[in-house]
């Protein structure tokens, strides 16, 4: 069974990169498996799929992504891909005007489920955008931040995912993306939560003109 | 007299050995140049001798394949090319329905005509169906910002990435009455005359700041090459040299409208996605060439009705 898992996610690793054309530049970043938080701009449910299948094997085995259970857990191919191929960490989405402690919850499941070893992929605002401009980001980055003092945080630019898949598409078309992984960065000692989202925001923007 | 066979495997063996010639000389300049500016013209040079022998392959497995190999191939080349083509563009999420079409229906219809050999619809498949398809599919989308744009931009698409250069391997449909492998061996010698052309400009560019100076280069080595291959082609030496230097005509404005697609692309403020291969800045020439090329070889050296390949 668990060479059958190891095969499906070869082939879904070479797939979606043939797929999307993927080209991955790592720009100021050296590819480390020492533990990590990859964030980036959120489009397209391919997002996700080609953020982890760009990373060195290596880096992919100690590498979770953060999935939102609404999503994830709604088919048999879902939950498949999620529990069994990526290793994802699946959170329930705290709801707008919900209890904090549905937040606090996500928060607590996401660090337990990174451990001491465990690197993260999460998509900070929190849902896909339409893919001409990024969304603001949640909160959720700067209590990670806060909680594991001294953690990198890797900012990735995902380009063109939204005109292969875009919101609300079956069908995806066959075009060429980038993929670039820029300068790691961590939570300054007496930055504040808003200067915090910011900087991370920008980080990515900066990544789109290089 | 020489056998129509023997004079396309005289053309093969020919366009090998040069080939080999060429590559042997590229190493040796490779281990002899030592100053920056010659080492950069060693190597655009070398990046083309490699397309060439890319090339030379595909022609071998369509000689080999009656046709059915260099169409495939074509094929694929119109996808990676057109893939990237709309890689470039800026369009807008509205026209996603409309690019499958382009990608799933469009792109292999019009190489099923072509293999089928129906030149009726070959011919105006794009100029015509998709023409009015277009429009009508981004219509249906609600979205109306930037109509014109857009259904231009996917129109030119279509047109470059796949009517054009599907002109070249039709060559291998025509019939010329009596030379069953005639349409193989025009197919050699278009992308040759293109190749060549490229090549000299790009390797004369390096020597000459000229832009005159690199133009001429380039028709002239075209040129006489085309005129020295007219045996193995159905025109004359005079013929040979002005089909040659027409498909030199015909690439370079290629070249030219890259260029100016480049430029434009590359205004402050445009973010263009890093695509790997170039495929456009590789094969836009032959692109232009290829329909000019494939109407005038087929209207004034064959006695076929016009509905027929």
């Amino acid at each position: 069974m668990k060479d059958l898992n190891e095969l499906v996610s070869r082939v879904l690793c070479w797939g979606s990169r043939t797929i999307a054309g993927v080209t991955a530049r790592w720009i100021d970043c050296e590819p480390s498996t020492r533990q990590r938080i990859y964030f980036a701009n959120h489009s397209s449910h391919l997002d996700i799929l080609i953020l982890w299948s760009s990373l060195p094997v290596e880096i992919r085995k100690v590498t979770r992504p953060v999935a939102a259970g609404d999503y994830w857990l709604k088919s048999k191919v879902r939950r498949f891909l999620v529990n069994k191929i990526f290793n994802a960490i699946v959170v329930q989405r705290p709801t707008k005007g919900g209890h904090l402690r549905d937040a606090v919850k996500a928060i607590n499941d996401t660090l337990s489920g990174m451990g001491e070893n465990y690197s993260l992929i999460i998509f900070p605002e929190g849902t896909r955008g339409d893919g001409y401009e990024m969304a603001n980001f949640k909160g959720g980055i700067y209590s990670l931040a806060k909680a594991k003092p001294g953690i990198e945080f890797v900012p990735v630019f995902l380009e063109n995912l939204n005109r292969i898949l875009p919101k609300g598409e079956l069908l995806p078309v066959p075009l060429i993306s980038s993929i670039s992984f820029g300068k790691p960065f961590k939570l300054e000692e007496d930055e504040n939560k808003k200067d915090f989202l910011k900087r991370a925001r920008q980080s990515i923007i900066n990544l789109q003109n290089i | 007299m020489l056998k129509e066979i023997d004079i396309t495997w005289i053309l093969f063996a020919g366009i090998l050995s040069l080939l080999f010639l060429v590559s042997i000389v590229g190493q040796i300049f490779k281990q002899m140049v030592s100053n920056e500016k010659m080492s950069a013209m060693v190597k655009v040079f070398n990046e083309r001798v490699g397309l060439w022998w890319a090339m030379c392959g595909v022609f071998t497995v369509a000689a080999f394949t009656g046709g059915l190999g260099s169409i495939i191939v074509f094929g694929l080349t119109s996808f990676l090319l057109l893939r990237e083509f709309i890689t470039i563009t800026p369009t807008r999420k509205g026209d996603h329905h409309t690019l499958f079409w382009v990608f799933f229906i469009i792109l292999p219809l019009q190489y099923f005509f072509l293999l089928r050999d129906w030149y009726g619809m070959f011919i105006i498949l794009i100029p015509v169906y998709a023409f009015l398809f277009i429009p009508l599919r981004i219509a249906i989308t609600g979205e109306t910002h930037g109509f014109m744009e857009r259904t231009a931009k996917i129109q030119w698409a279509l047109m470059i990435c796949i009517y054009c250069i599907s002109h070249a391997p039709a060559l291998l449909k025509v019939d010329f009455p009596g030379e069953p492998k005639m349409g193989l061996r025009l197919l050699l010698f278009l992308c040759l005359i293109v190749q060549t052309n490229d090549i000299t400009q790009r390797v004369f560019s390096y020597v000459h700041r000229n832009n005159g100076a690199k133009l001429v280069a380039g028709l002239v080595v075209s040129t006489i090459l085309g005129a020295s291959l007219w045996w193995a082609t159905p025109f004359s030496i005079l013929q040979s040299a002005a089909m040659a230097a027409l498909i030199v005509f015909m690439g370079t404005a290629g070249n030219f409208c890259y260029a100016a697609m480049v430029q434009d692309r590359n205004k402050p403020g445009v973010v263009v996605v890093q695509t790997r291969q170039n495929v456009t800045e590789r094969v836009i020439s032959l692109c232009f060439a290829a329909p000019v090329f494939f109407h005038i070889a087929r209207y004034y050296f064959t006695n076929r009705p016009p509905i027929a390949f």
